[in-house]
């Protein structure tokens, strides 16, 4: 069921503009209550921290590779 | 922010300097405005430094990777953004730049999302592509 709900100018005009090709506004709304609900990220902090450095350092580096190579040549199939 | 709702990117490594406690990436987070997010491109680049490990040293880096992708949004690339990379694409190559694929793909995400500016290590390749603002940390 819809609702009406009325906003001032000035936050139609901010919906608006972060409005997407084939949203509506309840999608924009919705993106936006979703995104505001997210837990703070400092929670997470140094998560990895007590994990062995070699591992590491080994998830780093093939992560890098993966932007540096995006397409793999396949070896064998 | 400067946008309702516009947030900033996290890339790739500054996700894994983040996890990893790494002073920089720790400092910064302190400093952003609000709520951040990253794109699906990034998380699939994580994955693959983790599935690189052995098997049996996957376990807790996935765990808590998965954990921290709960606490923000991940941007998917949909037609959109793909109609976007395409453009900056086809327009780099016009000027015979180059930027790495994956790249574009993060930037035309970033900018299809309205969002504010891409976190990065990387900014020589991200700030040729324009238009997306680049922090770095």
């Amino acid at each position: 069921m819809a609702r009406a709900i009325m906003v001032s100018d000035h936050v139609y005009g901010e919906l608006t503009e972060l409005k997407k090709e084939g949203d509506s506004y309840t999608k924009v709304i919705d993106r936006l209550i979703h995104a505001q609900a997210k837990k703070d990220i400092l929670q997470f902090a140094g998560a990895w921290k007590d994990l062995n450095k070699k591992d590491l350092d080994l998830i780093e580096k093939e992560a890098v590779q993966a932007r540096k190579t995006p397409w793999r040549k396949v070896e064998r199939w | 922010m400067e946008k309702g709702g516009a947030m900033v990117v996290l890339d790739t490594t500054f996700i894994i300097h983040f996890l990893r406690n790494g002073k920089n990436a720790v400092e910064k987070s302190r400093s952003l405005p609000g709520p951040v997010c990253t794109t699906r491109i990034n998380v699939f680049e994580v994955l693959i430094g983790i599935y690189s490990q052995k098997a049996e040293r996957q376990g807790v880096a996935l765990e808590t990777f998965n954990a921290f992708l709960g606490s923000l949004n991940v941007l998917e690339l949909d037609a959109t953004s793909a109609d976007e990379a395409a453009r900056i694409s086809a327009e780099l190559n016009k000027k015979g730049q180059t930027v790495h694929a994956s790249d574009i793909l993060i930037a035309a995400i970033a900018l299809a999302n309205k969002e504010d500016a891409i976190l990065t290590q990387n900014v020589k390749d991200f700030s040729r592509i324009g238009a997306l603002k680049v922090e770095t940390y």
